[in-house]
């Protein structure tokens, strides 16, 4: 896949070095922090690193970057990222174009001119320190669409009262399912006949609104 | 004619920065008798405003939509974008033409690249190198003619 990722710092660091595991991906990053792009460009030869503006034309036509599959857009400058995002899609072909908003009240903005894959920053971390702060046992916790519905990964300690229980006996809301246990590092796709045992990582879709429900049928 | 009748239909404007441009462009409407009023982030802008302006001036972000809702901006008919950077006036007009649905929409770009992008858009756009280009050129043709003229 060819990605361009606009500006960011941390993040844009921790993208390209997961991205760049994967030999197949041709990464171009524009920055426009010059002395962050040779801390790049060290760190990661393969990447094309380019130092300048991104919401200049003349700078994204430089970068060759015509057609690519996918932008990544990471200014905390929620206006760098929409003017960047619009520039690469309307004007430059690239389709798909994910982007941070930074600003809650921004989304709106982004969805209005037809850029509809944007993070909220502020609102998922808002959302997972206040999971975290609230459910205990959680490992991770992801929200999907319209964060009504969410991914918990709970563990099952050793005190869990669902312990040698069978899946189908336990009292889980029918607007949660368990996708899958995660035992002795293999993966099971559970059914109805599956006993949960402690040490157990389970991962469950659910509705928010049953999900304290969810936590307390399984490792409460 | 067109273009005087959407003059006169426009009763409420927000000019969005109080540079030179903003400030003139707000004068001008006042003038005209238009409920205007001028937005920018810095107080000392207001300076630039000529003594005749009757408009309102605002203290504010001109990108934060929901400053921009408490002023009543769905009420204007016009809104122009006149700060002094290109994406945050790209940002604004994007924001009151398509989620607002301001009915006129002016934006200046001084990165002639973007006015192609805002093509795409219900958005006017104001370039001032292409305009100084265009009057160059068409300054230059007249004297060229005037030459002409003169040696005749």
């Amino acid at each position: 896949m060819k990605i361009i990722l606009i500006e960011g710092h941390r993040k844009v660091y921790y993208l390209l070095d997961s991205l760049s595991k994967r030999k197949h991906h041709k990464l171009v990053v524009i920055n426009q922090d010059k002395d962050y792009c040779k801390v790049l460009s060290r760190k990661f030869p393969d990447a094309v690193i380019i130092h300048g503006d991104a919401t200049k034309n003349y700078i994204l036509e430089d970068a060759q970057i015509r057609d690519f599959d996918l932008s990544i857009h990471l200014s905390y400058d929620d206006k760098i990222n929409l003017v960047s995002a619009l520039s690469l899609n309307k004007c430059f072909n690239v389709q798909r174009n994910v982007t941070v908003v930074n600003e809650s009240k921004n989304v709106e903005v982004f969805y209005g001119v037809g850029i509809d894959t944007t993070i909220d920053t502020s609102r998922v971390l808002a959302n997972i320190i206040e999971q975290h702060a609230f459910v205990e046992k959680l490992k991770t916790y992801m929200p999907l669409e319209d964060e009504n519905l969410i991914l918990l990964n709970l563990e099952v300690s050793s005190e869990s009262n669902s312990i040698g229980k069978k899946i189908q006996s336990l009292t889980l809301p029918s607007d949660a399912i368990i996708a899958a246990i995660f035992r002795d590092k293999k993966t099971i796709i559970p059914n109805g006949n599956t006993m949960i045992e402690s040490g157990d990582r389970i991962f469950v879709t659910t509705l928010k609104k049953v999900q304290n429900k969810v936590v307390k049928a399984l490792i409460g | 004619m067109e273009k005087n009748n959407t003059l006169e239909k426009i009763n409420k404007a927000i000019i969005i920065g109080c540079g030179r441009m903003g400030a003139a462009i707000g004068l001008k409407m006042s003038e005209m008798g238009k409920d205007v009023t001028v937005i920018d982030q810095d107080e000392s802008a207001f300076r630039k405003l000529s003594k005749a302006y009757g408009g309102n001036s605002i203290i504010g972000d001109g990108t934060n939509i929901a400053f921009l809702r408490e002023n009543e901006i769905s009420e204007s008919d016009l809104v122009v974008c006149a700060t002094n950077d290109d994406n945050t006036n790209i940002f604004i007009a994007l924001m009151v033409a398509n989620i607002i649905g301001v009915k006129h929409v002016y934006v200046r770009v001084y990165d002639n690249d973007q006015v192609n992008l805002l093509s795409k858009y219900k958005i006017n756009v104001i370039c001032p190198s292409e305009l100084s280009v265009t009057a160059f050129i068409y300054d230059f043709k007249r004297e060229g003619t005037e030459h002409e003229n003169n040696s005749n």
